[in-house]
């Protein structure tokens, strides 16, 4: 996968370079703001309230 | 040399090697097994795909778990910090409007707040708490500073308790009383990840002061009991006299919840206290006074 990206990026390795860090900050991004809110429900530790 | 670059994964890299080892092939010995200008391709290598593809996987998985590792022991913490810097500057500007109206309840001055700092409670608590009438889910409601934690501890306490709010910082339970009120004032927090504001709740000892600022007064509650592990439906620490149920309430009382064990939410930690001291933060004369239990972080 990540040598097929890196093929299908364009120009120069420094412009595929900048790409590459450019797509890496796009899928951080969507992880954080995305996914791991998602994903941290299924952590134990984030229920503190009391029920009936 | 070639022998290493010689992956068919990497064409352009492959065909300027290759070139490259013809022209040192022509200009001097010829060390290289590749025979200059071959079309040096093999056939598809099943089993060296499959362990390539696995690998990426493995790493994928591998940096997948440290980023999430990551964002919740770090990120969620650097949010919530933007989310308190949030509602303080809310809480300041909304504190610093009430106090230009005149006649506003709570007041310095007005019905039912005693004027002497470290006067004792006042049985009936005022009709409406001092700014606070008409607090909506998400709003800040107060600050909330445990002594024991240093001076630096000062939490924005958020309107209601469902998730969303409880990553701002401590979440006030909706129907509970309000801060100084006669009843129950019942606060949950996170004691891991998310700024954890109640992580260090096991030091908490008897006695202790919590003090809880709004717009114009300092409530100070001395803690009366800690109970921890209580079990996950221990509701009844949200009635407005949880230390006497069935009782009419007759205290000003604050609950603290959070989950026990830390790392997991088996369990419930709770903390009660009561109000022992009501101290206007603007003295007779106007000038900012803090609670005698803020006193010692006085600079």
């Amino acid at each position: 996968m990540y040598p097929w990206i890196w093929r299908a990026l364009p120009g120069p390795w420094p412009l595929k370079t900048l790409l590459t860090l450019a797509l890496l900050v796009i899928v951080v991004g969507v992880l954080v703001q995305f996914v791991f809110p998602w994903a941290e429900q299924a952590l134990p530790f984030l229920e503190v309230t009391v029920e009936e | 040399m070639t022998g290493v670059i010689d992956d068919d994964r990497w064409p352009e890299y492959l065909a300027a090697s290759e070139d490259e080892a013809a022209g040192r092939a022509t200009a001097g010995r010829s060390t290289s097994a590749v025979p200059p200008g071959s079309n040096h391709r093999r056939r598809p290598r099943v089993l060296a795909r499959a362990t390539h593809a696995f690998g990426e996987l493995l790493l994928t998985v591998g940096a997948l778990l440290l980023l999430f590792v990551a964002y919740t022991l770090w990120w969620t913490g650097v949010e919530t910090g933007n989310e308190q810097d949030q509602l303080k500057d809310e809480l300041a500007n909304q504190w610093e409007q009430q106090a230009l109206q005149p006649g506003q309840p709570g007041a310095p001055g007005a019905p039912g707040v005693p004027d002497a700092p470290g006067a004792p409670p006042t049985p009936g608590a005022p009709e409406e708490p001092p700014g606070l009438a008409d607090v909506e889910i998400g709003d800040g409601v107060a600050i909330l500073r445990i002594p024991r934690f240093g001076p630096s501890y000062a939490w924005a306490v958020v309107e209601g308790i469902d998730e969303d709010n409880l990553t701002r910082g401590p979440g006030h339970y909706p129907e509970t009383a309000l801060p100084g009120e006669v009843g129950n004032f019942a606060v949950a927090g996170h004691r891991a990840t998310h700024g954890e504001p109640f992580a260090k709740f096991e030091e908490l000892e008897m006695g202790d002061p919590v003090v809880v600022e709004t717009a114009t007064q300092w409530y100070t509650y001395e803690i009366t009991e800690i109970d921890y592990p209580v079990p996950i439906s221990s509701g009844w620490a949200l009635d407005p006299n949880p230390l006497d149920l069935g009782n009419a309430p007759t205290k000003q009382m604050m609950t603290l919840t959070t989950c026990h064990p830390r790392w997991a939410s088996t369990f419930r930690f709770l903390v009660f206290s009561e109000l022992v001291n009501t101290t206007p933060k603007l003295d007779a004369g106007g000038a900012e006074q803090l609670p005698p239990a803020l006193a010692a972080f006085e600079s």
